[in-house]
């Protein structure tokens, strides 16, 4: 079969989509695709095309087994080619435009966490990399339960913060959007803090978390001022079905 | 001020799979498993090969999340080709072909959970294809719609139409031809 035929070409693609290509043609297909770029794109155009009619066949809730045998096969000892967790925070390009300056932080920075003496040998359960509304990396916590519920806090950008004043980080919830005080940070200095019980949860519920300048004298039980810094809350270990 | 809940959608879950979020590909799960499921019985019959291919459809999806990326289209569409490809790779391994059930071709139910944004974007490119789809004789129709949904190869088709298999492949690729040439205008 020739496969440098515009015209043949979209047919082949088209009935790939639609699945009427067969046996050792789909198979050839398939090995073609894996390199053929501009048959990539003609695939696509066709799923495009044909995906309204997925979409409205009839949703059937699957067995509960079914996402119990997923969880076990990725909690499964991972095969060495996968990347490490944090080097799977390179793909954060899907939700950040400044790609290449996060990748580069998150590899040091965690790097630097995973090798620091004394450092728990175990990932962080959650991490969180706050920017400021350009976009630029400003503040990293990476949140661990063990030995005991803890956040590393590392400052990635000088703020200045005036005498009275303090930097407070939110949770800001999953489920409600209800934003919630979760730690006070000194500006100067990367620390460890230690969360209680119900700082753990805030956490664990954060859809992100993101920080504003409020006085230091009166803790605020809602943000007064504008925010500062901004950043999704990752799970990196849950995977619960509920 | 105090913050907006974030929208959930599915490229929402995706971007933070590809972070390694494991509770995001959870909720990627609940949100769009039922209709991968839906897409999968119909074209495998058999509960066991579409459990299979679900779990193998989410494998992927977790190990290839960084690979998504909502400028080439809605991550349901990106979802669905990985699970109808994985129904193709089973039904090339087994060769098999259940009892299907040809009435299920005409059933159109909606189903439900979805945004409704995005939702009505679906309907719209719904209507389109739809109405480029009338436009064909109704074997050709026939054709493509049994061949998307229920997994039909050539060699089916013309057992079920009781025409030549060359017949069949015509139908299809005029059907394919009008098909795009209609969704440009």
């Amino acid at each position: 079969m020739r496969y440098d035929n515009p015209a043949l070409r979209d047919m082949l693609a088209g009935e790939y989509v639609l699945g009427t290509l067969r046996g050792r043609a789909r198979d050839r297909f398939q090995r073609l695709l894996a390199t053929d770029k501009r048959l990539h794109t003609l695939v696509h155009a066709w799923q495009e095309r044909f995906a309204p009619l997925a979409e409205e066949t009839r949703a059937v809730t699957p067995p509960a087994r079914v996402f119990l045998a997923i969880k076990a096969r990725i909690e499964a000892a991972p095969a060495p080619a996968e990347p490490m967790w944090w080097q799977r925070l390179g793909f954060w390009h899907a939700v950040s435009a400044s790609a290449l300056v996060l990748v580069v932080t998150l590899s040091v920075l965690l790097g630097n966490v995973m090798l620091r003496p004394g450092a728990v040998p175990a990932g962080p359960n959650y991490v969180a990399l706050l920017q400021d509304d350009a976009a630029r990396p400003a503040l990293m916590l990476t949140a661990y339960n063990k030995p005991s519920w803890h956040v590393d806090v590392e400052m990635l950008a000088e703020r200045r913060v005036e005498p009275g004043q303090t930097l407070q980080v939110w949770a800001v919830a999953r489920d409600t959007g209800a934003t919630q005080p979760l730690i006070m940070l000194a500006a100067d200095r990367a620390q460890r803090i230690a969360l209680s019980e119900a700082a753990w949860k805030l956490v664990k519920g954060a859809e992100f978390l993101i920080v504003t300048l409020e006085p230091a004298a009166s803790p605020a039980r809602e943000p007064s001022g504008p925010t500062l810094y901004r950043g999704y809350c990752v799970n990196l270990k849950g995977l619960s079905a509920s | 001020m105090s913050a907006e809940p974030a929208k959930q959608t599915l490229e929402h879950y995706l971007a933070r799979c590809a972070l390694g979020d494991r509770a995001a590909f959870a909720a990627l799960y609940r949100a769009s498993s039922a209709k991968l499921f839906g897409v999968l019985l119909r074209i495998l019959k058999q509960q066991a090969w579409a459990e299979e291919a679900l779990q193998e459809t989410y494998l992927k999806a977790w190990r290839h999340a960084s690979g998504y990326s909502p400028a080439r289209g809605a991550a349901m569409t990106w979802l669905i080709n990985i699970a109808r490809n994985q129904a193709f790779d089973i039904l090339r391994r087994t060769e098999y072909r259940a009892g299907e059930d040809l009435d299920s071709v005409t059933d159109t139910l909606f189903a439900t959970g979805v945004d409704p944004e995005a939702q009505a974007e679906t309907q719209r490119a719904l209507v389109l294809l739809q109405r480029c789809l009338e436009r064909l004789s109704v074997d050709q129709r026939q054709s493509l719609l049994l061949a998307y949904h229920e997994g039909l190869g050539p060699t089916e088709l013309a057992a079920r139409a009781q025409r030549p298999l060359a017949t069949i492949k015509t139908w299809l690729r005029r059907g394919l031809a009008q098909v795009r040439e209609c969704m440009q205008t």
